[in-house]
């Protein structure tokens, strides 16, 4: 039972904007039409980009590889369709930053036979497997963090022997307004999920997997409880997190868990945790049950689109054809202001529709002339909202002065920043906080290399 | 299909925006203000409206001198409105009008725009024009008149602060209750009176979130425990920690006066210090000082100290031990 008592939190900061899951949740998880190109960026991990595998006119079926993993922080890419190799070229991500890519044509029949073969699989329990297989298999997935930083997991679940590991958090508790993504995963895939979760405890060898999800998904909640109840998936349990922006932040989400802090500069395996998204989680099932590599995820499509929803598309396909093939297009063309990849918070605005879905697009939300608003900054007024509800226990309006008149002797605590957007959405005279901070880490970088 | 729009995350409409806050702090005035016209008559509420069209009046010409930009929005933006009816409440009644216009022009223009308008003024707007007024206009300013109900001639009296100073505490006993202190029906400054009136007022700023409960409480509760021990080591020559508190601007000082956002410390432990160490000044002021009020000397003097504290009260950063 859901003990509203009981719930979970980290403590200091955090607010609660308005959730607007409504408008997709509960949406079965849907497939779109191929559209007649995809294009594959080869940089769609944290790390050195994939090196591209394939060569123009190349004939490619679904699953091969067509960007390989370069260097030790990086990963493979896999095509997601059948087809033709058309183009290799430059082009603009979702990020706003220019990468390498694949134009393929796709060959739709071709793809969907293609695609049964992921199919059937025999059924073994994982704890029978070998942990380096699992992990190759992982990294031959070329899987990656799909919550957000798309670290590459095959690196995650091997810490270095200094860093003991033991506990995994599973993170469900999608705490960005409008994403739903994860919620319908967890609900559609609970016992692929779980099963991914039994692979992660085999192999790092440990005994506690917690899988923390927000209490404004119920069902989840009890969906997992339900299976966890029969003894299949020892070593674990939920944790029911009060709704709170940004709980789903990794730092946040392990204080709220284990009351551990990561120490700042520091990552969650100096405190013998390791967070992975419940979509991962997936991916690492598919990975080792089906020999699936990662080649589509589930995205929230929402806002101002005709029918909001819970999409599975392949990667490289375009935010347009998501959008239109997919949710039944913009409710009105001429309304619309801003298309952002990811959620309202921490997601970034796209610069142009042909953009591409990538491993680590959670969301593509549209925003009208209705929602979208933006009148200026004001000046600084010293509330002190910013501060009282920054999750990190930094001075936003500070930091954010200290960037924009360059005085990098008051930047030390900006790496600190997870960029949640909080003090942003909370300031009275609507100053871009964040904004400027993420120029004060540039600063602060530079400032530093031409120290050494 | 339009051009899209590329902006910074988050990009949710935000929560609040300034004059939404603004307007708050004018509303929680609104009790106290009412009192003041009450006990002081129709004079009242014209010296209040002379330093509010005062006050607006030059927010916007010296935004139109300076060239600034959007000066309708920035005039009525709600804080030349609570400057000016802050600086009214904290002034006598019987003010003269031309005096009002001189308090508005050195709040607006030297104490606040001068320093860069809005976020950038190191002192209270109203408490440099009003401390300006005491020493350029001692008589006009210390010229008290007793409640008239709308009926009586305005009879000129001192305030029970005023009457402490200068004949005694048992003067004082004789001619105020604690009960009067309380409701306002006491001379003093026209918005300072009721300590009923301003609380229900600081109430809706707390529950609206726009001030915290720090600084109000440090500053009475300091004040409470310094004239306390006063009152406890000589009950007859020491005014009660009580008539401390409902005497003078102690009420309005908590809450509207040393709440200024942009005059205070930015976070609560901050504030703590901030509002303990005006609690205390105002004290030494009121029992020791020349003066028989401190309150605006004592919010000013801490003005001065706000970098400083901000300095030292860093919040505690996650992951980190301070």
């Amino acid at each position: 039972m859901i003990m509203p008592g009981k719930l979970l939190t980290f403590r200091s900061g955090g607010v609660h904007p308005p959730g607007n899951k409504h408008l997709s949740e509960h949406k079965p998880i849907r497939r779109v039409p191929l559209p007649e190109t995809v294009s594959i960026n080869l940089n769609q991990h944290l790390g050195k980009p994939a090196q591209c595998a394939v060569k123009i006119k190349q004939e490619i079926s679904v699953g091969e590889r067509i960007g390989e993993a370069d260097g030790f922080i990086s990963a493979d890419i896999h095509s997601p369709v059948s087809g033709t190799v058309r183009k290799i070229q430059t082009v603009m991500t979702a990020v706003g930053t220019m990468a390498e890519s694949v134009l393929i044509e796709v060959d739709s029949e071709k793809t969907a036979e293609d695609l049964k073969k992921y199919q059937s699989t025999p059924d073994c329990a994982p704890e029978k497997l070998g942990k380096k297989e699992i992990l190759e298999a992982i990294k031959q997935a070329g899987i990656v963090g799909e919550g957000g930083a798309a670290f590459p997991t095959h690196i995650k679940l091997a810490p270095p022997p200094d860093k003991p590991i033991d506990t995994v958090i599973l993170n469900g508790a999608e705490c960005e307004p409008f994403l739903t993504a994860d919620h319908q995963l967890m609900l559609e895939k609970t016992a692929e999920i779980l099963t991914g979760a039994r692979i992660l405890r085999h192999i790092l060898e440990i005994d506690s997997i917690i899988i923390g999800i927000e209490n404004n998904k119920p069902d989840a909640i009890r969906a997992f409880e339900k299976l966890i109840e029969t003894d299949s998936y020892p070593g674990m349990r939920i944790a029911a997190l009060k709704t709170k922006y940004p709980q789903g932040g990794e730092k946040q989400l392990i204080k709220a868990i284990l009351d551990r802090e990561v120490p700042s500069g520091k990552l969650p395996f100096d405190v013998g945790v390791i967070v992975q998204n419940v979509g991962t989680v997936f991916a690492v099932y598919e990975a080792v049950y089906c020999g699936k590599p990662l080649i589509q995820r589930v995205v929230t499509i929402s806002g101002f689109v005709n029918n909001p929803g819970n999409y599975l598309l392949p990667l490289g396909v375009s935010f347009e054809h998501a959008i239109r093939a997919g949710a039944g297009g913009f409710r009105d063309d001429t309304r619309v202001k801003e298309v952002i990849n990811g959620g309202p918070m921490m997601g970034k605005a796209v610069r142009q529709l042909d953009v591409t879905v990538t491993k680590g697009t959670s969301g593509i939300l549209v925003l009208s002339d209705q929602e979208f608003s933006y009148d200026g900054e004001g000046p600084c007024i010293r509330c002190g909202r910013c501060i009282d509800t920054c999750p990190m226990g930094l001075m936003p309006t500070l930091l954010a002065m200290n960037a924009r008149y360059e005085r990098i002797e008051g930047l030390k605590s900006v790496m600190d920043c997870i960029e949640c957007g909080t003090c942003s959405y909370v300031c009275p005279t609507h100053r871009q906080l964040v904004h400027w901070i993420r120029a004060g880490k540039v600063l602060l970088r530079k400032a530093n290399r031409s120290v050494k | 299909m339009n051009t899209l729009v590329i902006s910074s995350s988050p990009h949710l409409r935000p929560r609040e925006n300034l004059t939404r806050v603004l307007y708050d702090v004018v509303i929680a005035l609104v009790p106290a203000l009412l009192v003041g016209i009450y006990f002081f008559g129709l004079r009242a509420l014209l010296v209040t409206v002379a330093a509010t069209a005062s006050a607006v009046a030059f927010e916007a010409l010296f935004l139109k001198i300076s060239g600034k930009p959007g000066i309708g929005r920035a005039a009525f933006d709600g804080s030349a409105i609570i400057t000016g009816i802050l600086l009214a409440m904290n002034l006598p009644p019987s003010s003269p009008y031309w005096m009002v216009v001189i308090g508005s022009f050195v709040a607006i223009v030297i104490a606040k725009q001068t320093f860069g308008g809005l976020g950038y003024n190191i002192f209270n707007p109203a408490l440099v024009a009003r401390v300006f007024l005491l020493i350029s206009f001692p008589v006009q300013m210390t010229r008290w008149t007793a409640p008239t109900f709308f009926t009586a001639e305005a009879i000129t009296t001192a305030t029970p602060l005023g009457l402490l100073k200068t004949e005694g505490l048992q003067a004082v006993l004789r001619t105020y209750s604690n009960s009067a202190n309380l409701l306002g029906a006491i001379p003093g400054s026209l918005g300072e009176v009721s300590a009923v009136a301003l609380l229900i007022g600081g109430i809706y700023l707390l529950v609206r979130k726009v001030i915290s409960w720090e600084i109000p409480l440090s500053f009475l509760g300091a004040l409470f425990v310094f004239t306390g021990i006063f009152w406890l080591i000589d009950p007859g020559k020491y005014a009660g920690p009580v008539f401390h508190l409902l005497t003078g601007g102690a009420v309005l000082g908590a809450f509207f006066m040393a709440t200024d956002m942009v005059t205070s410390p930015l976070t609560r432990k901050g504030m703590l210090i901030f509002g303990t160490a005006i609690g205390l000044l105002t004290g030494v002021i009121r029992l020791f000082g020349g003066y028989p009020e401190g309150v605006s000397f004592a919010i000013l003097i801490m003005n001065t100290f706000v970098p400083l504290i901000d300095r030292y009260t860093h919040a505690r950063i996650f992951g980190t031990r301070g």
